[in-house]
């Protein structure tokens, strides 16, 4: 039977063409495919969710408006995406920071999203450790980590998304993963998350950003 | 390949060997059965990977984020813009960029307040210099 073209199984770049024809249906596969790893990311990128919603329908905006001057095999949209999404994450992380430098608003706590199954997988308390540890890790360290383990991407990937080589994605991906396990061994020697001031260590600008966080907050109360 | 080489390789790449690059894997997997310091880091890796998933891990956004991505699409067109039109959407930033430098210099020497004006100049409320009064 002749009729519409089964886009489901089109790749991304045949649905990006169909886009740039107004093909909504295609586009929406798109975001299917997409949206929700990509939201994933600025989700643990931002430790916020409307911030994540945000980035991930800007990122998308993007790709729409992108559509028309897509480039079959110029770039792979599942690389391209993230690498509008990370972008606007850096950017969003960047004005939040020199507001609160500013005193503008106030930080925010990371939102509580945690699904069952992981509260299930990890103590609360190690779990948020875990997530705040992830969050005080550079943004590109951080990035890499969540391109990793959210979008599962390689580290060819990673690096064409952050724009760095291959080897300097792998150099990242080294130190966020050494400094979260620097910190759970630090846990796992002090007992339990939360009792201990946090320690100055050479192993990065965390425990000072995240003492300074609590100072913030401190003064806040 | 020596312990540290394999530490670096759970570090970069988690202690999935099917994460591990083709090149390095025989290797790596190699130290793991002879070496009870690559068992311990493997361990070890294990756990991390363990507790990353766990902290990363982000429930279903479910429908409305798509809708409301795909309700923003009428805002924004697919548009071509060639080679010279991205040279002039690149000009047309710097200039706004440019502009708005020229204000907070302008505005730190002193003078009259137009900053409404030239804000909104910047953000394409306003379209004509002579709109300024």
């Amino acid at each position: 039977m002749e009729g519409r073209p089964d886009v489901d199984s089109e790749d991304d770049d045949t649905l990006m063409s169909r886009a740039a024809a107004g093909d909504r249906r295609a586009f929406a596969l798109l975001v299917t495919r997409h949206a929700q790893r990509v939201r994933a990311v600025a989700l643990r990128f931002s430790g916020n969710a409307a911030d994540a919603d945000d980035v991930t329908q800007q990122a998308f905006l993007a790709a729409w408006r992108e559509a028309a001057n897509w480039q079959r095999g110029r770039a792979r949209f599942g690389t391209w995406i993230y690498r509008v999404a990370v972008n606007r994450c850096i950017d969003l992380s960047r004005r939040r920071r020199v507001r609160s430098w500013l005193s503008l608003d106030a930080v925010a706590e990371p939102a509580d999203e945690a699904p069952d199954a992981a509260d299930r997988a990890v103590q609360r308390s190690e779990l948020e450790a875990v997530r705040r540890d992830i969050l005080a890790l550079p943004e590109k360290q951080r990035a890499a980590l969540l391109l990793a383990v959210q979008a599962e991407k390689g580290t060819a990937e990673i690096g064409a998304a952050l724009g760095v080589s291959a080897g300097a994605a792998e150099q990242l991906l080294v130190r966020a993963r050494r400094t979260l396990r620097e910190r759970a061994r630090e846990r796992m020697q002090d007992g339990p998350v939360g009792a201990r001031p946090a320690a100055d260590t050479d192993s990065g600008g965390a425990d000072r950003r995240r003492a300074a966080g609590a100072k913030r907050a401190e003064e806040r109360r | 390949m020596t312990i540290e080489e394999f530490e670096t390789l759970l570090l970069a790449h988690g202690a999935n060997p099917r994460h591990w690059p083709a090149g390095r894997r025989t290797a790596a997997e190699a130290l793991l059965a002879e070496s009870e310091a690559a068992r311990a880091l493997f361990d070890e890796a294990e756990r991390l990977d363990a507790a990353i998933a766990a902290g990363t891990a982000a429930p279903a956004a479910g429908g409305a984020l798509a809708a409301r991505i795909l309700a923003g699409l009428d805002a924004a067109p697919p548009e071509r813009v060639f080679g010279l039109g991205r040279l002039f959407a690149w000009s047309g930033s710097t200039a706004a960029a440019a502009l708005m430098a020229g204000f907070l210099v302008g505005h730190a020497i002193g003078g009259p307040d137009h900053s409404a004006n030239l804000l909104a100049l910047t953000a394409g409320e306003l379209t004509e210099i002579e709109a300024m009064p």
